[in-house]
C-alpha cells in the first residue's frame, strides 16, 4: 500500500456531500389487485467528519438529510390513482472507511451502521373523487400518528467510491446503500406488515483535511 | 470481529418476517367455526376503515376469542354450535362503529338460526338503534302511521303529487306548501333511487313538481324530508342537491385505505356536489332537511350537503340520524371495505360460515364542523321530536317546525 499524500495524512477532515437518493419500500400489497409500490427519487445532503486511524483505515460520521420516498400506483382500470409519499429523514451513519490506491486517486469502502429520525412526510398524487369523475390532485403534509408511526430508524450502511486529492480538499464520488432494520410502524396491531426503507445514494463530496 | 458481525447483520438480516396477508376467503376453506372467525378477524384487520375512531380492541378480540371459536368445532350438536357462533360474532362486533357494518351468515346457518328465532344477519348498528329507540325504530314513520301521515300531508296543501311503488314499497311525495308571498316546495322520498326512477313518468311528475317549484321566484324555501330514509345511490346527491347550487359544492371530505395497516389512510379529499346545469339556481332561501334515527347513509350525506350550502341557508330539523355515513364500493375500488367469502368459481354453496361482510370503503368528515360522525349520527340544528298525539290528529310536528322556521327566516 502506498503512503498517503499530504491531505490523506492529516488526521481530521470535514466537508460536505450531496447527491441523489432512490428509495424502495420493502412492503407487501398482500392480495390487492392492481396495486404496486415503486421506488422514488429524492435528494441527500450531509456533512461528513472523518478521523484517520492509519494509512488505510478511517472512521467517518456523516450527519445529513436524506429523502426516503416511495410511490404507490394503481394499475388497470384504477390507473387514475397514484401518489408519492415523500419522507424526509435526518440520519447519522457511523462508518469504518477502508482506503486503498495511489497518492492522489484512491478507492475506498465504507461499512457501518446508521441511526435516523423521520422528520416529515408529504403525500403528492391524485385519485378520483368518490362517486364522480373529477380527478382530485393533492400535495399535502401528512401528520404523524403517534400510535402508528415509528419515527426512529436504524440500519446498516455499505458504500464504495473513489477520491481524488486536490490542493485544498479531497473530492469524492460514492455509491452508498442504506438498509433499515426498523419498521416504520410501531407494534400497534397483530399481523402487521412491516415497512422498511432501502435507500441507494449516489453522492459527490468535498472533504477538507486538517490536523496532524 | 464481533463489530463486523453486527454490521453484517444490520446489512443482511434483523428484519421482521413479512406476514402472509391472505384474502379473507382463504381462511374459510375448511368450513370450520375457527375458520369463520379467521375470515372475519383477518378481513376486518386489513379492510375495516374506522379503526382510527373505533373503541374495539381488535388484537384483544383475537387473543381472547380465537380459542373460544375453535372450541365450537368440538361441539357435538352442530346447530347448537351455530347458534353459539352467532352469539360470539354478535358480541365481538357489538362495538364496531361502522353504521353499515353487517355480517351475513351462510344460507345453511341462517336456516338453523331462523328455526331458533334469530337472524342470519348481524348488524351492531341495528342492535344499538333498536335497543335505544325501540324495536321498530328503523321502520319508516309513514309505514308505522300510514293513514295519519297521508292526512298530515294532505292537510299541507291540495297541490300535492304522490307516487307509490307497491312492489318495492318505494314512496315519493311532493307538495307545494302555501307560504306568505309564495310556496315552500316539500319532498319526501323513502330511498335514494331518484335518478334511476326518474324514467318512470308517474315518478317524474312528482319529482318535477318539486324541481320546478325550487326554481320559482316565489319559492320561500324548501323542505327535504329524509326521515326513515336508509340511503341508496350516491349519484342522487347531484340529482337532488345539484338543483340548489351554481358552483360545485364541497360538502364533506372522504378518505379510504392506503395500505394494509389499520391506520393507513389516504389524505382527506373533497366530496362534491355538482350543479344540474339548466335546472339549477343559486338558492338563497332557507333549506330545511328533516331527519330522524331512520335517516342513514345517503340521507346523512344529503344532510351534510344541506348544512354546507354556500349561503349558510341550510338547517336540519328533527332528530339525530343513524350514524352510517360511509360509502360502500366493491373492495377493489379503494382496497378496503366490504368483502365476500363466496367462491365465485364453485358457487355460494362453497362459501364459508360467514359469506359476506358488509362494511364501508370510504369514511366521511363533515365540512360544517370538521368531525367524523360515523357511529354517532348527525345531531339536528333544531331538535324536534315527532309528536305522536299531533300526528294522530293529522299534523306532523316536524314538518310544522320547518314551516315555522321558514316563516321566521324570510
Amino acid at each position: 500500500m502506498f503512503l498517503p499524500s499530504t491531505a490523506w495524512a492529516q488526521k481530521w477532515g470535514v466537508g460536505v456531500s450531496w447527491g441523489a437518493a432512490m428509495n424502495r419500500l420493502s412492503y407487501t400489497t398482500g392480495y390487492r389487485a392492481f396495486s404496486e409500490y415503486k421506488p422514488s427519487a429524492g435528494v441527500a445532503l450531509a456533512i461528513p467528519v472523518r478521523y484517520r486511524v492509519n494509512d488505510w483505515l478511517a472512521v467517518q460520521a456523516e450527519a445529513g438529510y436524506v429523502a426516503k420516498s416511495y410511490r404507490f400506483v394503481r394499475t388497470g382500470d384504477y390507473d387514475y390513482t397514484h401518489w408519492t409519499t415523500q419522507n424526509s429523514y435526518l440520519q447519522l451513519p457511523l462508518m469504518a472507511q477502508f482506503s486503498f490506491g495511489g497518492e492522489r486517486l484512491r478507492g475506498f469502502m465504507n461499512v457501518g451502521a446508521f441511526g435516523g429520525y423521520w422528520l416529515r412526510s408529504r403525500c403528492k398524487g391524485q385519485t378520483k373523487e368518490v362517486g364522480g369523475d373529477f380527478i382530485y390532485q393533492f400535495n399535502e403534509k401528512i401528520p404523524f400518528d403517534t400510535t402508528r408511526d415509528n419515527r426512529w430508524e436504524a440500519g446498516g450502511v455499505l458504500g464504495a467510491g473513489v477520491s481524488y486529492e486536490l490542493p485544498l480538499c479531497i473530492v469524492t464520488l460514492e455509491g452508498r446503500y442504506y438498509r433499515s432494520v426498523t419498521d416504520m410502524q410501531k407494534k400497534y396491531m397483530l399481523n402487521r406488515a412491516p415497512r422498511y426503507n432501502n435507500t441507494a445514494v449516489l453522492q459527490v463530496g468535498a472533504l477538507f483535511p486538517f490536523g496532524r | 470481529m464481533k463489530k463486523f458481525a453486527i454490521i453484517l447483520m444490520l446489512l443482511t438480516g434483523c428484519r421482521a418476517e413479512m406476514p402472509t396477508l391472505n384474502a379473507p376467503q382463504t381462511y374459510a376453506a375448511d368450513y370450520s367455526f375457527a375458520g369463520g372467525f379467521e375470515v372475519l378477524w383477518h378481513g376486518l384487520n386489513n379492510n375495516y376503515l374506522f379503526w382510527s375512531i373505533d373503541p374495539t380492541d381488535w388484537d384483544a378480540v383475537y387473543r381472547e376469542w380465537q380459542p373460544r371459536f375453535a372450541e365450537l368445532d368440538e361441539w357435538e350438536d352442530e346447530d347448537d354450535a351455530i347458534e353459539q357462533f352467532h352469539g360470539y360474532l354478535t358480541e365481538i362486533t357489538s362495538t364496531l362503529v361502522d353504521g353499515h357494518f353487517a355480517l351475513l351468515l351462510d344460507d345453511a346457518s341462517s336456516q338453523v338460526l331462523a328455526s331458533r328465532g334469530k337472524s342470519g344477519v348481524i348488524s351492531p348498528a341495528h342492535q344499538r338503534i333498536t335497543s335505544q329507540w325501540g324495536a321498530d325504530a328503523d321502520t319508516p314513520f309513514w309505514r308505522k302511521y300510514p293513514q295519519q301521515m297521508t292526512a298530515a300531508w294532505s292537510a299541507l296543501s291540495a297541490d300535492k303529487r304522490l307516487s307509490m311503488d307497491d312492489d318495492s314499497g318505494f314512496l315519493v311525495v311532493a307538495i307545494n306548501i302555501p307560504a306568505k308571498g309564495g310556496v315552500i316546495p316539500y319532498i319526501y322520498f323513502s330511498g335514494f333511487e331518484l335518478a334511476q326512477r326518474y324514467e318512470d313518468p308517474e315518478f317524474q311528475e312528482v319529482m318535477d313538481l318539486f324541481f320546478t317549484s325550487v326554481l320559482r321566484p316565489d319559492a320561500r324555501g324548501a323542505i327535504i324530508d329524509v326521515r326513515g330514509n336508509g340511503g341508496g345511490d350516491i349519484q342522487d346527491l347531484n340529482f337532488l342537491m345539484g338543483r340548489f347550487i351554481t358552483q360545485p359544492l364541497t360538502f364533506a371530505y372522504t378518505r379510504g385505505k392506503a395500505g394494509e395497516g389499520r391506520l393507513d389512510y389516504t389524505p382527506w379529499m373533497p366530496f362534491r356536489i355538482t350543479p344540474v346545469e339548466g335546472e339549477n339556481t343559486d338558492f338563497r332561501q332557507p333549506v330545511v332537511i328533516l331527519t330522524d334515527i331512520g335517516s342513514m347513509s345517503c340521507a346523512e350525506m344529503t344532510t351534510m350537503a344541506v348544512r354546507a350550502l354556500p349561503h349558510g341557508n341550510g338547517r336540519s330539523i328533527g332528530q339525530i340520524t343513524a350514524g352510517g355515513q360511509g360509502v360502500l364500493t366493491p373492495n377493489t375500488f379503494h382496497n378496503g371495505g366490504q368483502f365476500s367469502t363466496i367462491d365465485f368459481i364453485l358457487g355460494s354453496e362453497h362459501s364459508a360460515l360467514i359469506k359476506w361482510v358488509y362494511t364501508a370503503s370510504v369514511m366521511l368528515r363533515t365540512v360544517y364542523d370538521g368531525q367524523i360522525w360515523e357511529g354517532k349520527g348527525l345531531a339536528p340544528d333544531q331538535q324536534v321530536p315527532l309528536d305522536i298525539d299531533m300526528l294522530q290528529a293529522g299534523h306532523d310536528s316536524q314538518i310544522e317546525a320547518a314551516i315555522r322556521y321558514m316563516s321566521t327566516n324570510n
